[in-house]
């Protein structure tokens, strides 16, 4: 690739600009930087000392809307690959540049224009951080609503691009119902506005994964930053009566800005951690079985037994089999953790009456969901220690409606139960349906048995999900990993696919080699 | 592309959606879908047949716990809003504006409106898609409730004028139907109150509208009900019937932001022939209905200094069926 070319092209868009260059960095640490995302499977490929596969030639940093017209240009009158790149917080490979090129990361695109924000209105560029977008809209009094786990790593351009959810999806939905319009460079150069017209192109450009431009920005729905919250944690004896609460709390019309139901493990792993204490000390249960008042005579033999398993768990994640078998025995109180957030106090207590007076659960009372809200960026970043310590860990969010979702539960459970320990939560529910947030563990000899361990436990994972009929992702999207499942949500797509591509991007720079174009092997 | 006006496309061969084969070929051929024949404004481009899509064997099904319903595309909102009373669910909104309508016509005009509860608009409600392709294939959308599993490839059905192929069955979210509705009116120079209404009460409030007056519908018997009604009549909201549906097909529709509905009025030569069809979180969609000629150019002049503003487009009936779109994607399936 020829770098001086291209810095000279940008040069001559910064001197018509009048102000400094983008910044093309060919350095070998930006190239092995930008050669990953957040996968684990690559991130466990280079805890096996692998040198990086799939650097980029360069990394062009873009200063401003002109810089990406220009690169596009450059690159497609050269045919050079093109991979939009956000925060890399993806967990699926989808920045991966896997046909060399430029990474053009678009962080620095971070205008707003909240100048409309009365009627409900602002236009944020691509590359905001999502806490620094959350951050400048509430000391405007405003919120976009969106709060993924990856928050403080991830960008709008990457959200939309992956049609990403975040935690308080059920009450403001996810970033397709957030955005009500965009601006993207198309292959030949050009601003292209996707609002309006009959043809809903901002339905085709969300969720492209960089496939078909490049977005530099789009107009999003914001509301009035809501300030006063309430919430209450209720026990739910298994998970089904608690879905049931969800189900019909959602059919009457209430959207809580909050809903989160852990499956018995995950409530005993989140409950010890909420409240601070050792991992086996089983506060939550204990606090619950205080709540109804029955079997506490039963709690001494049932902490034995807890303790136990806290060893068996750190020392054999290696044997699934036995150690999911254990963990249904002894857990069986699942937490369900429900939220309101209004932005005057009179309706948020009203809002508040009518959610928590339909559900018909025993009640923790509020704090449950205020250890949630203190600690819900945590834990997902916590996975390091665990892969430090020669393990691998993941999570798999899917997705059904509601006569099919205990189906879906059982199945995937079962199916990555014979490979990984596994834990779920329900958090992005629908009046149609709800997502499971499936979380993973697993433990092998050596780094490449953890690697193909790691495969196996996916494609058991993503079959048992297709032969549900369920979506087989809900918001991380496809990247390299999903690739092969495509069809199951889009069964014939990648016939409509292929016309699209070719007719946005004739010359395959943008992100080549992703979606129905992924090789069908792991790298 | 030519087109061809001396067809009336309501005349055409039936083809049953329930024959895969005879469907496949048919798109093989050239196929242009026709529902109801309703959108009187088709035109048939050359080399395509229009066929008037039948289901001889497949009807309406309701999945009450999942709130869905699933029906052939030639199914009307009329038959599918039938078959979802009879389980206790409600299409809502979409029935009143095209009852007569098939579901595939609908979803396949290039015209489309926004908000009209509960799911703001016909595209909206839609889950899974059934399609087949104009080579003939078939194409099934099936990641329901919610995907992120690349771009949304029902889009390229939605609002192709038939172009893209037929659509052949299609799964809605519905709504309980056991709702108790009240209905209130309110001067359009309160708006902005209505605005807010609407996006602090999503789920529980709509609002359309009734000359230049709009009118909040508000599911009742919550505590949040009662605010937000209190709220609406502290600003002189009062009691109301249902509004009417329309009595013909409007001229043009634009969708304008909520902040820019009094320029759109202030527009328009005749205000009163203007009505708010429909209205959602950010925008609020107007009809024209003229009856006269010169009414009709005046609408279209309308619609030009309507949408002035970057965020208020053209979105229904004016936009002309072989008008270009702006990005090559539109066109391309
Ligand atoms: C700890 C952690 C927690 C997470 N929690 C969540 C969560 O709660 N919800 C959720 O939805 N996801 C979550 N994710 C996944 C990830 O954050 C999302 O997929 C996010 O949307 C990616 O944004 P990004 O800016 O990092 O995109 P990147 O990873 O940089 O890119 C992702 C894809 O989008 C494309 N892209 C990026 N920007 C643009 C652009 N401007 N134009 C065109 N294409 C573009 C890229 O080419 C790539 O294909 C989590 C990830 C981590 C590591
Ligand atoms: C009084 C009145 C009020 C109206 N109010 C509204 C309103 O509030 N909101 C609104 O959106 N519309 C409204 N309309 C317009 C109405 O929605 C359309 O006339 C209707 O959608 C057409 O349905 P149809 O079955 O008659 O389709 P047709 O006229 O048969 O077809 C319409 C288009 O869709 C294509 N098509 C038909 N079936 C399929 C299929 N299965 N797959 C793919 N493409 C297909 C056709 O090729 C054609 O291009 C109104 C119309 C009238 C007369």
């Amino acid at each position: 690739m020829d770098i001086d070319s291209l810095a000279q092209t940008l040069e001559a868009v910064a001197a018509r600009g009048q102000r400094a260059a983008a910044r093309i960095d060919a350095s070998a640490g930006a190239r092995a930087l930008y050669s990953r995302d957040c996968w684990p499977y690559l991130t466990l490929q280079a805890r096996a000392g692998e040198s990086a596969r799939f650097p980029p030639d360069a990394v062009v940093h873009a200063t401003g809307v002109d810089d990406v017209v220009e690169v596009v240009r450059w690159c497609r009158a050269r045919r050079v690959p093109l991979v939009p790149v956000g925060g890399g917080s993806g967990v699926a490979g989808a920045a991966v540049p896997t046909s060399g090129g430029v990474a053009l990361d678009l962080k620095l695109l971070d205008d707003l224009d909240t100048s409309r924000a009365t009627t409900g209105l602002a236009w944020a560029g691509a590359g905001w951080i999502g806490a620094r977008l959350e951050h400048e809209l509430n000391r405007r009094g405003l919120t976009l609503g969106h709060f993924p786990s990856s928050i403080g790593c991830s960008t709008l351009g990457g959200y939309l691009a992956t049609r990403s959810a975040g935690q308080l999806s059920s009450r403001h939905g996810k970033i397709e119902d957030l955005v009500v319009g965009l601006t993207y460079v198309s292959n030949e150069g050009r601003l292209v506005e996707t609002f309006g017209g009959g043809h809903d192109l901002t339905a085709l450009l969300v969720g492209s994964e960089g496939t078909f431009g490049v977005i530099v920005g789009a107009w999003l729905r914001v509301e009035e930053r809501p300030v006063h919250r309430r919430s209450r944690g209720y026990l739910s004896h298994g998970v089904a009566p608690a879905l049931d609460g969800m189900r019909e709390l959602l059919q009457r019309g209430h959207r809580p800005a909050v809903l989160r139901l852990y499956d018995e493990f995950d409530t005993y792993i989140s409950g010890a951690r909420k409240a601070g204490r050792p991992a086996s000390a089983p506060t939550l249960v204990s606090r619950v079985r205080q709540h109804i008042g029955g079997a506490v005579d039963a709690a001494a033999a049932r902490h034995a037994a807890i303790r136990a398993a806290n060893a068996l768990l750190g020392r054999s994640l290696g044997a699934p089999l036995a150690l999911n078998a254990g963990a249904r025995r002894i857990y069986d109180d699942c937490l369900l953790v429900v939220g309101v957030e209004e932005p005057d106090a009179e309706l948020a207590d009203a809002v508040a009456a009518d959610v928590f007076g339909a559900i018909a659960l025993p009640s923790l009372g509020p704090a449950p969901g205020e250890h949630w809200y203190a600690h819900r960026y945590n834990v997902s970043y916590k996975m390091s220690p665990l892969l430090a310590a020669g393990m691998f860990v993941d999570t798999m969010e899917v997705a059904t409606d509601w006569d099919n979702l205990a189906n879906l539960y059982a199945e995937v459970k079962e199916a990555l139960g014979r490979h990984v320990f596994v834990m779920a939560h329900f958090s992005h529910a629908y009046v149609t349906g709800c997502s499971i947030y499936f979380t993973f563990a697993g433990f092998a000899a050596d780094d490449s048995a953890c690697l193909a361990k790691y495969r196996a436990t996916w494609d058991a994972g993503l079959q048992a999900v297709a032969a549900a009929g369920a979506a087989v992702t809900h918001h991380h999207g496809v990247g390299i990993m999903k690739a092969g499942a495509l069809d199951a949500d889009h069964r014939g797509g990648g016939a409509l696919f292929a016309p699209l591509k070719a007719a946005a991007d004739p010359d395959g720079i943008f992100n080549p080699g992703k979606l129905w174009d992924t090789p069908t092997v792991f790298p | 592309m030519t087109a061809r006006s001396d067809i009336d496309v309501r005349d055409a061969a039936p083809l049953d959606l329930d024959s895969a084969g005879d469907v496949a070929a048919a798109a093989r051929a050239g196929l242009l879908p026709v529902g109801a024949g309703r959108e009187l404004a088709i035109r048939v481009p050359s080399g395509l047949v229009p066929r008037r899509l039948i289901a001889s064997r497949s009807a309406v099904q309701c999945a009450p716990r999942s709130c869905t319903v699933h029906a052939p595309a030639s199914a009307t909102w009329a038959e599918a809003e039938a078959a979802a009373l009879g389980e206790g669910l409600t299409l809502g909104g979409i029935v009143d504006a095209c009852a007569d309508a098939t579901i595939g016509g609908t979803l396949g005009r290039r015209a489309w409106l926004p908000a009209l509860w509960p799911c703001h608009t016909a595209r909206g409600a839609v889950l899974a898609l059934e399609a087949v392709t104009r080579t003939g294939r078939r194409y099934v959308a099936s990641g329901a409730p919610r995907t992120s599993s690349g771009p949304d490839l029902r889009a390229v059905f939605f609002g192709a004028e038939g172009r893209a192929g037929a659509i052949l069955s299609v799964s809605l979210q519905a709504a309980p139907a056991d709702d108790e509705l009240l209905w209130l009116r309110i001067d359009r120079s309160k708006a902005a109150t209505v605005q807010r209404t609407l996006n602090r009460h999503g789920a529980i409030a709509a609002a359309r509208g009734e000359g230049g007056d709009l009118v909040v519908r508000l599911r009742t018997g919550s505590r949040a009900a009662d605010v937000a009604a209190s709220a609406l009549v502290a600003a002189s909201a009062r009691e109301t019937a249902a509004p009417a549906p329309l009595r013909s097909r409007p001229r043009v529709v634009v969708t304008t932001p909520w902040d820019r509905l009094s320029d759109a009025f202030a527009a328009a030569s005749d205000p009163s022939l203007l009505r708010i069809l429909a209205a959602g979180p950010t925008h609020v969609a107007l009809a024209i209905e003229p009856t006269t000629a010169a009414g009709r150019r005046g609408a279209t002049a309308w619609a030009q200094s309507a949408t002035t503003d970057p965020l208020a487009r053209w979105c229904a009936a004016g936009i002309p069926v072989d008008a270009p779109e702006t990005s090559p994607l539109a066109e391309a399936p």
